[in-house]
């Protein structure tokens, strides 16, 4: 109770792209790229954290020599373990900044149910050492589809198809566990750097990551459109080596997504294979529901629609989602217990 | 970037909001102006053709869980053209609140009850009302150090072993005599003050005495420290308005015990390490006298010369509190 007066129980749903802090009771808090910016003094060889989340991605790719901007994490799980311990620690602080004391929350952590056991142990102690009082880990499909309002806890099948920066999670649930679960190391990440080679191949210009995701928000689609979208972007021309202007439209960024679109739809088809049949035939009348900032590309629900045959649904706010599910996971842990869910 | 749109054009035109009544003959209407059976629908969107009558005839109870409907409205909605949020609105305001207890929205909601003022008040007057606790808990537990006695007039007579120099005295002594002294008014008031006890005699005649025998002083020194409440060897404090009796107590201590007495009025205490081994400490007043001893199996009581025996009271941490009549 005390424990609650001082700090409030987070879930963080710390992804590859963005780190995102549902706070129990206030809702969500935080949403910040998971990128630093490290500054190196020359002379000595110090590193000194320079910025944290949106400051810091700004920086990303036009940084000085003396300066990383750099994302400590990497297909769902650490890459950099100092860094991401010292990030969680800032987005901890930030959400408390207005509390006396320095803040020890219990904190849920979303981990991709594809991390070994090392990385699972890296997330936690990385959590543990930022602070918190307790730490837990839930698999991330789990979240999200309690964040989309699933009934997770009846018996019948709900699959969930969750798209992140880093990785997808594709997952069959009934009665609170997860029946079938894969992760596949593709989501926006590699959006972004299909498009980066597209372009560089076609047209023989190199942009950079943040002008990929730009076009990827703008005007990709997944699936074949009746309209044509057009945007016009700024890259080096290789051959040249000064900068040029050149327009891409929608049909170009469907090409360059086709390899990784398709190893999304072969996850799902897989995890489908693998169902057990009463559960099957539950998703098959119920639907696949699209969850994590992958679903927010245009007509991502159309191709697996096509592509399985199934009825494909997008949840509310899909990018909360993790968070929100990791936020009333805390409140089932209090009102249930820890064993309620398979957490760790 | 899409969502992005959708509310600036939401905001530029507030009064064009659209709002649907009734989501089934919105859905109805909307599909047979279009000239699109039900059939063509669910192929196109993988739904059942039941799963689109449902929606269509509001038969929500043959409908899964809300979650899933608001997915297959924004997916017929967007086919059909319609305005998908107000369809899930029109959705949201039909369905009982209870159905969408898992959702996002009523989760929050009973969220923020948890932040309630009357949860954070109720938690700071505990803390506060346990601050107190402590504080009067430590108060009461230190009381010859910090408390001065509510009136002005009183004598105190304290000893510094470390002040006396007359080392001749072979017996190690304390008497402590209680006797009455209209005289004294003028008070060294508080029971830690290092005043020679010399000068404090020579303010006032001594309606207390106390001698020590400072050949063992160290060793009283040494046992003093040992007590952590204590911090002088032996402080007397009484009342010149008390009555005094004629009851004597004798407490003799063979190990580093400490007492608090009170006579029949609680004027008198005497509160510290009672010093040195085997020094019997003499106590005058009105019976009767509450003790409360430490280390109370190293004391023996003598109460108006005849032996008391105090063993019955001692407590397995070796501290007795009782009362002598």
């Amino acid at each position: 109770m005390f424990g609650r007066f001082f700090s409030n129980d987070l879930s963080i749903d710390l992804g590859t792209a963005n780190t995102l802090i549902y706070s129990r009771g206030e809702g969500m808090v935080l949403d910040e790229p998971s990128v630093v910016a490290i500054r190196r003094d020359p002379a000595s060889g110090a590193s000194k954290l320079e910025a944290f989340g949106t400051d810091a991605k700004r920086m990303l790719g036009r940084t000085p020599d003396n300066m990383k901007a750099i994302r400590p994490m990497k297909d769902g799980v650490i890459a950099d373990f100092t860094i991401t311990e010292k990030m969680l620690q800032h987005f901890i602080r930030k959400v408390h900044s207005t509390r006396m004391f320095k803040p020890s929350p219990r904190v849920l952590v979303c981990v991709p149910c594809g991390a070994t056991q090392v990385e699972r142990r890296a997330i936690r102690e990385s959590v543990l050492g930022a602070g918190a009082r307790k730490a837990f880990l839930i698999e991330e499909p789990m979240a999200a589809a309690i964040g989309a309002g699933m009934p997770v806890d009846e018996a019948r099948g709900s699959m969930v198809l969750d798209i992140g920066g880093g990785t997808s999670e594709v997952a069959v649930m009934s009665l609170n566990g997860i029946v079938y679960s894969s992760s596949v190391r593709i989501g926006g990440d590699r959006f972004d750097e299909a498009i980066v080679s597209y372009i560089r191949r076609n047209y023989g210009i190199l942009i950079g990551e943040a002008t990929a995701e730009r076009i990827k928000h703008q005007i990709a689609t997944a699936y074949p459109g009746k309209e044509l979208n057009e945007m016009e972007v700024k890259g080096r021309n290789l051959s040249e080596g000064v900068p040029r202007s050149f327009t891409v439209n929608s049909n170009e960024i469907l090409e360059a997504l086709q390899e990784p679109l398709y190893g999304i739809v072969a996850a799902v088809k897989t995890a489908l294979e693998a169902t057990p049949p009463e559960l099957g035939a539950d998703v098959a009348e119920r639907g696949i529901v699209l969850t994590g900032g992958g679903a927010l590309l245009n007509d991502l629900d159309r191709l697996i629609m096509e592509e399985t045959g199934l009825p494909v649904l997008i949840a509310e706010d899909p990018l909360t989602c993790v968070a929100r599910g990791g936020g009333r996971v805390i409140e089932l842990i209090d009102e249930h217990g820890a064993e309620f869910f398979s957490i760790e | 970037m899409n969502q992005e749109s959708e509310t600036e054009s939401v905001e530029m035109e507030p009064e064009q909001q659209v709002r649907y009544d009734s989501v089934g003959d919105t859905l109805r209407n909307a599909r047979e102006q279009q000239q699109i059976s039900a059939v063509d629908l669910s192929d196109k969107l993988k739904l059942s053709t039941q799963l689109i009558q449902a929606l269509e005839s509001e038969d929500f109870d043959a409908l899964p869980a809300p979650t899933f409907v608001r997915g297959y409205l924004r997916a017929i909605g967007s086919e059909l053209g319609l305005d998908t949020d107000a369809l899930v609105e029109a959705y949201s305001n039909r369905v009982p609140e209870d159905e969408l207890a898992l959702s996002s929205t009523s989760t929050a909601a009973r969220q923020r009850s948890s932040k309630d003022p009357l949860m954070v008040w109720s938690t700071v007057a505990i803390v506060v009302v346990l601050t107190v606790l402590v504080v009067v808990w430590s108060l009461g537990f230190f009381p010859g150090q910090d408390k001065p006695e509510p009136q002005a007039n009183q004598e105190v007579e304290q000893q510094q072993p470390e002040s006396e120099s007359d080392a001749d005295q072979g017996l190690p002594d304390i008497q402590i005599q209680l006797e009455e002294s209209d005289t004294a008014a003028t008070g060294n008031s508080a029971a830690v003050a290092p005043s020679e006890p010399v000068d404090s005699e020579s303010e006032s005649e001594p309606s207390v005495t106390a001698d020590a025998d400072d050949t063992e002083s160290e060793e009283a020194t040494q046992e003093a420290s040992s007590a952590p409440t204590l911090s002088t060897n032996q402080v007397a404090t009484i009342h010149p308005e008390a009555p005094v009796g004629d009851d004597t107590l004798v407490l003799t201590m063979t190990g580093s015990s400490w007492a608090e007495v009170k006579d029949a009025n609680e004027y008198a205490h005497v509160f510290g390490t009672i010093g040195p081994r085997n020094s019997p400490l003499r106590l005058t007043g009105k019976a009767p006298f509450d003790l409360f001893l430490g280390d109370a199996r190293q004391v023996a009581i003598t109460y108006n010369d005849r032996s008391f025996d105090h063993s019955s009271y001692i407590r397995s941490n070796n501290v007795a509190q009782f009362r002598v009549k």
